[in-house]
């Protein structure tokens, strides 16, 4: 126990000795997790827009009149098995009227007489599919299938958006990796320059007979402090920045259509993601140099 | 204790260090190793420290054969002996008694009996009083008497002192190899000293091994060295 202790408060004193090159590689830290947490919010809005949209994409299946309640069941199941679909829900001709009508507000009314018997409208299928982009395909698969009168998507444009967020998510997420290695580097950097400052420090310990796990821990904690030091002024930006851009936003961005995620629990998501990012980026990057060094030497 | 067997250790720029070199020490002798620049003694202390292997031969600490101790082995081993230097290599931001108290944090002896060890070795060293003292505020003298008690908190069976006598006037010299010869008799320690000091060696009479070009030249029972080296 008080060996932990210890390391604590060694690299409590390592952290201050090399005051400046701690404050350096904060600021390195604090920079890469504020364009961290930039992008993660970005990524994170476009993939609830994205799955909003997603959900107003739906196949309509037209079910032929010769199909008896059986083979409308098999016909659900087929459905239903193929990749890429969600949800299945049926509609019968009479529930499709309804839909018609109100489609059409108050003047829907003149349908009405189409009623009962004399109703045009087909039982239908609605397939919502979990990957917007996949929508083309899923409604060519059911098309070709027995008993399909029709299978149809609403909106080419809609696709062609949901692909487009995709995108931005993807670049946000790649970004996010590309910043969290550049921390891991900085961080690698600084503890291999404390490192050099420290080399008697190590040789000594090594002639008492220390291992290499009690010469890397304090260092190992310093870069573990280091990174989540760095990632207290994003944490702070994020939960303060993300509601002030929702209250002027209103919670929405350009159109009603493209909800903001609420600002809590989200702001709090991130800043925990945040937090663990910069502790175990520093554990990783000064793990990284320690362990490169000890294993030169015997 | 000690035993070298045939040692020849060659490093791999080509420089040969040691040449058959055949040693028997036993537990708590008091030997000194001396020699000329070059003649191999900081290669000797290198392959007992398993800071080195041999390149041939058989090198045994303790029944220990360093040639053959894993590296992941070697901590452990380092704190069945302990080391002096020339240079001190004190901890310049800790004090005397945290100096002295690193080695029995490494070696995980529990808090108290740490503290209490600490206590009894700066006792034995004469530093009880400078515990709170930090390196630089020390004589030349004290520094290298808180390096050996350091050296010793851990009860360490083979006791290496590399020049420890270097950098001080011949006064301060034989008090520290007089302090050497009490943790010697009172701890049971085997010790080796390394030194071209012929003055100490000639004056306070212990086994003396002369070591020129990597050679074993002279094994002395009855100690004292009058030569050029």
């Amino acid at each position: 126990m008080y060996r932990l202790t210890r390391h604590i408060k060694e690299a409590f004193f390592g952290l201050i000795r090399h005051g400046g090159m701690t404050f350096s590689s904060v600021l390195a830290v604090t920079i890469t997790l504020t364009l961290m947490s930039f992008f993660l919010m970005i990524s994170m809005n476009v993939r609830q827009i994205t799955q909003s949209v997603q959900g107003e994409v739906q196949i309509h299946v037209s079910i032929s009149n010769v199909f008896d309640t059986e083979s409308i069941q098999g016909l659900g199941d087929q459905i239903e098995i193929l990749d890429g679909v969600s949800k299945v829900t049926f509609s019968d001709k009479d529930q499709e009227l309804d839909k018609f009508i109100a489609s059409y507000g108050a003047e829907g009314s003149i349908f009405e007489m189409y009623r009962g018997e004399k109703n045009p409208l087909k039982n239908a299928y609605i397939v919502e599919v979990k990957e917007g982009s996949d929508i083309k395909l899923i409604t060519e698969q059911i098309r070709v299938f027995v008993g399909v009168d029709k299978a149809d998507y609403g909106g080419e444009n809609t696709i062609k958006l949901i692909r487009f967020m995709n995108g931005i998510r993807d670049v946000g997420l790649i970004l996010v990796i590309i910043l969290s290695s550049l921390a891991i580097f900085l961080i690698a950097n600084t503890i291999k320059i404390t490192i050099q400052s420290r080399l008697d420090e190590i040789s000594i310990l090594r002639t008492l007979g220390a291992t290499n796990s009690f010469i890397r821990a304090p260092m190992v904690l310093e870069g573990l402090t280091i990174g989540f030091m760095g990632s207290l002024f994003p944490i702070v930006l994020t939960v303060y920045g993300y509601e002030w851009l929702y209250k002027l936003l209103g919670g929405f961005m350009v159109s009603e259509l493209f909800v903001l995620r609420p600002v809590y629990p989200f702001v709090l998501q991130i800043s925990y993601l945040l937090a663990i990012l910069g502790v175990v980026v520093g554990l990783i990057g000064s793990f990284i140099s320690v362990t490169r060094y000890l294993h030169m030497k015997r | 204790m000690l035993k070298l067997k045939e040692v020849y250790k060659t490093y791999k720029n080509g420089v040969n260090a040691l040449y058959n070199v055949n040693l028997f020490i036993e537990q708590g002798e008091f030997v000194y190793i001396i020699g000329p620049t070059g003649s191999g003694k900081s290669t000797l202390i290198k392959l007992l420290d398993a800071e080195e292997r041999p390149t041939k031969g058989l090198v045994e600490v303790a029944g220990i054969d360093i040639g053959k101790l894993r590296q992941s082995r070697i901590p452990k081993y380092r704190r069945f002996i302990g080391v002096v230097f020339q240079d001190y290599k004190l901890l310049a931001k800790k004090t005397v008694f945290e100096n002295v108290m690193l080695a029995l944090q490494i070696g995980n002896m529990p808090l108290l009996a740490a503290r209490a060890r600490v206590r009894e070795v700066l006792e034995l060293v004469g530093l009880s009083d400078k515990a709170n003292s930090y390196p630089n505020q020390l004589s030349g003298g004290q520094q290298q008497r808180c390096v050996i008690a350091r050296a010793i908190a851990n009860k360490p069976k083979l006791l290496i002192a590399d020049e420890p006598t270097g950098n001080l006037d011949f006064v301060k010299a034989k008090e520290i190899v007089l302090l050497l010869e009490k943790i010697n008799k009172e701890e049971r320690t085997t010790l080796l000293i390394v030194t071209h000091d012929v003055d100490i060696v000639n004056t306070m009479r212990k086994r003396t091994i002369a070591l020129e070009d990597g050679h074993i030249v002279a094994d002395l029972k009855e100690g004292g060295y009058h030569s050029n080296v």
